[in-house]
């Protein structure tokens, strides 16, 4: 008795995981779903990224230089959104309003500048 | 057991030493670059640095025709001009001391609070500055356009007698770009000649990347990273913090990281002059800092002995190539 509730139980979490797991490409597929992107940032430069990013998804960014960064970025209609400081080894993040072409620096140092396209 | 203690702690040495040896403190970080870079928009020529040079050197770029650029950029004071307060400076309720012009080829930003950035952008400011050149561009152009001299040395650097803003723009930041430090003795030991430098010296090179943390902002071949930052002057001066956005708190006070070669005997120091000895400035860094919101957060306290401080100064000394010498032009005939 106890083997076919264990069969049956694990059956469904089966069907439940596969379920799931479908919903999910599905969503990916649509776009309507906002992923989180992880960005390092050095001493002088982002580091080279390879995702596209999207509209609403989030930007994870981490400092894994040695000194304090002060990263703002610029929206495509010129806003722009200061993100305080970022210390050695922290992690930051920025949520893309929209698409169009962003701008990101830092005030600190003014070498680091690092355009984004953003798709809808 | 002992003999395994002894095998391990000399792994341990070996391993420290070969780390601060081959990856904390390289040489080949400081190592100069081979060519000069330039915009693609302003390619550098001799015929436009020649144009250049002959501006640079012409008083009557200022209204009243007694300042050039080299009054104040003057290469008998290491394209600096050796005082704490600049000419024309002296009412202003914050002056700032006169930069070198040397190595600005590679500046990422200009002007201590970064308000420029490109030498093309820089070169009209202190021409349209009231304290300063005290001119505008419509009537420099004008005046130019009057001195028959000049024309050759459009046409050579232009094609044509056409006198802009933008071309004497272009002919000044080329020439600037010229501007390139010596070759120090520094340069040398970077390059392979263990002698070129004294063993002060070379424990102050350690120093200056470990202890005192000097190259978190002093890096590269330059000695600076371009970055602002505020070290705790006791000055009022907001600098950067005037031309960005005032909820930028870590900008206020904050001043670009200035060049460490060729650094004047006796200073001035300082964005503000306000130093004029290495010694002074070490000990600021130590712990002579006043503590505020926008206090960089690579100002960290740290405490050097007599003869550290010494070695750190031997080594800035290294960092020195000598006068850069040129021959003045011979300014062009009404």
């Amino acid at each position: 008795m106890n083997r076919k509730l264990k069969r049956w139980m694990m059956g469904m979490a089966l069907m439940l995981t596969t379920l799931n797991s479908t919903a999910g490409i599905a969503e990916q597929l649509s776009g309507s779903e906002p992923e989180v992107h992880n960005l390092s940032l050095t001493h002088h430069d982002f580091e080279h990224w390879s995702f596209t990013p999207s509209a609403n998804d989030t930007l994870a960014i981490t400092n894994k230089s040695d000194v304090a960064h002060s990263i703002y970025i610029t929206h495509p209609d010129g806003t722009v959104v200061n993100l305080d400081v970022q210390l050695p080894g922290e992690t930051f993040t920025w949520t893309i309003p929209a698409a169009g072409n962003y701008l990101l620096q830092c005030w600190i140092h003014p070498i680091i500048r690092a355009e984004m396209t953003v798709s809808p | 057991m002992k003999i395994r203690s002894l095998v391990m702690l000399a792994c341990t040495v070996f391993s420290v030493h070969a780390s601060l040896a081959d990856d904390k403190i390289k040489r080949s970080d400081y190592q100069r670059p081979e060519a000069i870079p330039a915009p693609a928009s302003n390619p550098l020529t001799e015929e436009k640095t020649t144009l250049g040079k002959t501006l640079f050197f012409d008083p009557r770029l200022s209204r009243n025709e007694g300042m050039s650029c080299a009054t104040c950029h003057s290469p008998d004071h290491r394209w600096s001009d050796g005082r704490v307060v600049p000419l024309g400076s002296e009412e202003l309720e914050q002056p700032r001391r006169t930069p070198t012009v040397m190595n600005s080829a590679w500046l990422k930003a200009l002007m201590w609070d970064g308000r420029a950035n490109s030498l093309e952008a820089q070169a009209v400011l202190p021409i349209t500055t009231p304290h300063e050149m005290n001119y505008n561009m419509k009537e420099l152009v004008e005046r130019l356009g009057e001195i028959k001299g000049y024309r050759p040395l459009f046409v050579n650097a232009y094609g044509d007698t056409e006198i802009t803003t933008e071309r004497i723009a272009m002919a000044l930041a080329t020439f600037q770009r010229t501007l390139v430090s010596n070759t120090s003795s520094f340069d040398q030991w970077v390059e392979g000649d263990e002698d070129a430098i004294s063993s002060s010296a070379q424990r102050g090179f350690q120093i200056f990347n470990d202890e005192a943390q000097c190259a978190a902002c002093h890096k590269s071949w330059r000695f600076t990273d371009d970055s602002f930052h505020d070290i705790g002057l006791d000055d009022p001066d907001l600098g950067r913090g005037k031309v960005i956005p005032v909820e930028v708190t870590i900008m206020q006070h904050a001043f670009k990281t200035p060049t460490l070669r060729d650094l004047p005997e006796n200073g001035p120091f300082m964005h503000d002059g306000s130093m004029t000895d290495l010694e002074e400035v070490i000990k600021h860094y130590e712990d002579g800092f006043i503590q505020r919101a926008s206090l960089s957060k690579e100002m960290k306290p740290f405490e050097l002995s007599d003869q550290q401080r010494a070695d750190l100064i031997a080594f800035l000394k290294t960092l020195d190539g000598g006068p850069l010498a040129i021959e003045q032009p011979e300014l062009p005939e009404e």
